[in-house]
């Protein structure tokens, strides 16, 4: 009993650190790759910087309805499949992995029913074109996970990082790498968290959306940018694995990091993505071809080894 | 030959070329014509209304002249009538003219017949504006502006008219239309409302829109907005020539040195001034510094719509570096105050010209930096590709001039095409594009960019050590009641400025802008566009808010 209370109040303070911390770094790595200042309040400090935020959200108004509360459970929720570690997992399933990506477009649904309560016919468009892209990258994130399914032959998250003590993932998967990563960026990309379109977003719903359910639907922003970078480590980059005498744990937070901040730098690189044609078209004549093809090549490779045993 | 040319023995073959023209005006015209003058490089033909039509026929279809391109229409009042001034242009034959209708309305009878308005201020005779400057000069300051308020109020009388002229003109040219008033269409199209100031730089007009299927059916730009200036009339009217030239940067708050540039051509044009050479090499060398700037000011506000946030601090760090060239040799940042008649307001010290040198090697290799970061992108590029195409025809049907125009793949510039200052002494391109899209019309910037650094490297090598002599005073000056006209090329597009003085007071000035042909062209160009798109076509014409004033000279 002791050992799951100290298990939640871990991956608690894991979730509430780092979202403490991407909330800082949000800021400031997107300042400064902009050649600017960034935001610093003298009194507040660094520290200080993302609960004066909060705060600042909390003055305007304390209420909430039922959708956002859904948002809040779930987007904390989803991290009981995850595994952080051998030891630091709440709840033991077969085919994690799966009920995983469930989650994550259950969550990605309760956003569009959250933006029909709108008033503004635009936020409610747009809010839903967000959602279906986002379901349609959906297609190569599938097709690159059953890949790796039939590599390491489990739906295991836990057993999947186990497999990969000698080679990682991504020597397998390099094309596999690819694709997941550009369809992970580009979701990001969609639920924008430095950048929003003006003339579409920022006048209409700083009126309507204020307040702590806006602070809950940013919450819920970090958490899907965290969840999609643990999957990615998971995955494709070994998760906890120690390598040689490097600590795994010390390794998953390093990695974690650099993940995070690539992205970052690649998200200040690129434009404001709301041009739905060109991200169509990146979709449908890159990323699931290439997934489609790499997933083929594992086919093969997978008969022609477990079933022919030739190789 | 130019050094000839400047000094006078010959006069230039352009000039020679317009003398042709307003004796040919003349011999086909005949009777019609009320009055004909040549102001500069171009052409003042004043008619009286019940000819119009028959002189609209023959300017179109005279093949000595083939007036294509009406620029644009604007009405003023002076001496108790109104006129309305038509802005023309021919492309086969390369000149343009304006065309001063005299209309019906006159003043002192409307006194007689409109009941007393409300906002007059109690003041019960309105005697209008009074073509006596002698009487205007001698009141005190509050009768004088009530008197102008009252005076610039349009009377039901003369827009009933102006509707009249205008229906007469778009039988000739369609794009008249554009000029009417029409407020029902703010009601029928309202599927999208973008109010001003929600779009940054964009603050001058409404956007109502129809949508269909997912993109834009019809759409209409309400300008209502920027009649509000227009509440404080006179400020640019009724001035001293000096007093004027402190403020007129206003005009255009993205180049001001092109509004005064155009004020001082005007009056040196007709006072026959012979201006040393150094004083041109400094007016070019300071337009083109803010033609560099205004189209880093026009890329900053392309990088933001964008979500370039990179490029947008880039562009403005790059904008901070020349604006300081600017006040090193001006004084000051955004309105310079710097040109006078036949003279520039400080000299220009060889110290000043060494620091321009090393500051704008690397200017340009960062603004070169800055277009690979922007345009070597291919997100950004198809994003900007194939949206707000604008064809040559169409181009020329709303008389855009400036990059606008010359993206389309017509070569047209005022540097070149006309004797301004001493361009043709100087070596530099023309950029133009081929498909006029929103992509060409941010390279062809870039490019203008590079051109500028290049016509300024030769500024700096070729201007005379003189020192400037002193600054014309028109005070003492008698001048008749005359018209004036001149025009500049702008960043945005051609720039014009008609004006008419007396002694050393300019009365009625009426600038001729290229923003109106970028709103208009707009309209239709947002047509079979997404609605996303709305702001990043509008912000690639570069149309400058302040050129939009209305109300300004009535």
């Amino acid at each position: 009993m002791t050992t799951i209370f100290l298990k939640v109040l871990y991956l608690f303070l894991i979730i509430t650190i780092n979202l403490y911390i991407g909330a800082y770094l949000v800021n400031k790595i997107s300042a400064r790759s902009e050649h600017r200042r960034g935001f610093s309040i003298s009194k507040a400090g660094w520290f200080g910087y993302p609960a004066l935020k909060v705060l600042k959200y909390l003055e305007k108004s304390y209420k909430i309805n039922i959708w956002e509360f859904l948002l809040l459970f779930l987007s904390f929720f989803i991290w009981t499949i995850i595994p952080f570690s051998t030891w630091l997992v709440l709840i033991k399933l077969e085919g994690d992995l799966i009920i995983a990506l469930l989650f994550y477009m259950m969550l990605i649904f309760i956003f569009l029913i959250n933006a029909s309560r709108s008033s503004y016919e635009t936020i409610y468009q747009n809010v839903s074109r967000n959602v279906l892209m986002a379901y349609s990258f959906e297609i190569p994130i599938i097709f690159c996970v059953s890949s790796i399914v039939l590599i390491n032959r489990t739906l295991n998250l836990k057993e999947i990082v186990g497999f990969q003590y000698q080679f990682w993932n991504i020597v397998y998967q390099p094309l596999g790498f690819v694709v997941f990563f550009t369809a992970v960026f580009l979701q990001i990309k969609l639920f924008s968290l430095t950048k929003t379109n003006n003339l579409i977003f920022k006048q209409n719903s700083e009126k309507e959306i204020s307040g702590f359910g806006r602070f809950i639907v940013r919450v819920a922003y970090y958490n899907i940018f965290y969840f999609l970078i643990v999957l990615i480590i998971i995955l494709y980059l070994a998760g906890w694995q120690n390598v040689y005498f490097l600590n795994g744990n010390i390794l998953f937070i390093l990695k974690f990091y650099i993940i995070f901040i690539v992205i970052l730098l690649l998200d200040k690189a690129t434009p404001l993505l709301d041009d739905y044609k060109y991200l169509i078209s990146i979709n449908w004549k890159f990323l699931i071809p290439v997934a489609v093809a790499n997933f083929l090549l594992t086919l093969v490779f997978f008969i022609l080894r477990n079933v022919y045993s030739l190789i | 030959m130019a050094k000839e040319l400047f000094e006078g023995i010959y006069s230039s073959h352009k000039i020679v070329f317009i003398e042709r023209v307003e004796k040919n005006l003349q011999f086909y015209l005949k009777n019609k014509i009320v009055n004909i003058k040549k102001a500069g490089q171009e052409v003042i033909v004043e008619v009286d209304k019940k000819d119009l039509k028959e002189v609209l026929f023959e300017l179109k279809n005279n093949t000595e002249f083939e007036i294509e391109i009406l620029n644009s229409i604007n009405y003023f009042k002076s001496k108790n009538n109104y006129y309305v001034l038509l802005s023309l242009a021919s492309v086969s034959n390369n000149f343009s003219m304006l065309l001063k209708v005299k209309c019906k309305t006159n003043l002192r009878e409307e006194l007689f017949e409109s009941p007393p308005s409300s906002d007059s201020q109690g003041n019960s005779n309105r005697p209008g504006r009074s073509g006596n400057i002698g009487n205007i000069k001698n009141t005190n300051n509050s009768t004088l502006h009530s008197q102008i308020n009252s005076g610039f109020k349009t009377t039901q009388a003369f827009l009933n008219e102006y509707n009249e002229i205008n229906t007469v003109i778009s039988e000739f040219y369609p794009n008249a239309v554009f000029y009417k008033k029409n407020d029902n269409l703010r009601k029928s199209f309202n599927d999208i409302i973008i109010k001003s100031q929600i779009l940054d730089g964009l603050d001058v007009f409404d956007i109502y829109a129809k949508n269909y299927d997912d993109k834009i059916d019809k759409s209409y730009l309400d300008l209502n907005i920027s009649e509000i200036y227009a509440s404080s009339p006179g400020i640019f009217n009724n001035i001293d020539v000096t007093k004027l030239l402190t403020i007129i940067s206003r005009l255009d708050y993205s180049a001001g040195i092109f509004p005064e540039l155009c004020l001082v051509l005007a009056v040196e044009d007709l006072l026959q001034i012979k201006i040393p050479k150094k004083i041109f090499f400094i007016r070019m060398l300071v337009s083109e510094l803010f033609r560099i700037s205004n189209h880093l000011y026009y890329v900053s506000k392309i990088s933001l719509l964008l979500g370039m946030n990179l490029c947008l601090n880039r562009a403005l760090i790059e904008r901070e570096r020349i604006l300081r060239i600017i006040e090193s040799i001006t004084g000051s940042r955004i309105h310079p105050n710097y040109i006078r008649i036949g003279a520039v307001a400080h000299d220009l010290p060889s110290e000043k010209l060494l620091n321009i040198k090393n500051e704008l090697k690397v200017l340009i290799e960062n603004i070169d930096n800055l277009e690979t970061l922007l345009l070597d992108n291919t997100i950004v590029t198809a994003k900007l590709k194939d949206i707000g195409i604008v064809n040559k025809n169409t181009a020329i049907k709303f008389g855009l001039t400036g990059p606008n125009l010359r993206s389309c793949g017509m070569r047209y510039d005022l540097r070149k095409n006309r004797n301004l200052l001493l361009y043709k002494e100087i070596s530099f391109l023309v950029p133009i594009g081929k498909y006029g899209d929103c992509l060409e019309r941010v390279q062809i910037r870039f490019n203008e960019m590079y051109q500028s650094a290049k016509i300024i490297s030769q500024i700096l090598g070729q201007i005379p050590e003189e020192k400037i002599k002193k600054i014309l005073s028109l005070k003492g000056v008698e001048i008749k009641r005359t018209d004036c006209l001149a025009s500049v090329e702008c960043p945005h597009g051609v720039y014009k400025l008609f004006f008419e003085i007396e002694d050393n007071i300019i009365l009625n000035l009426v600038p001729i802008t290229s923003a109106k042909n970028s709103i208009f062209c707009a309209q239709v160009v947002l047509e079979e566009n997404k609605p996303e798109d709305i702001d990043l076509i509008l912000a690639s014409f570069d149309i400058s808010g302040s050129e939009l004033l209305q109300g300004l000279y009535l």
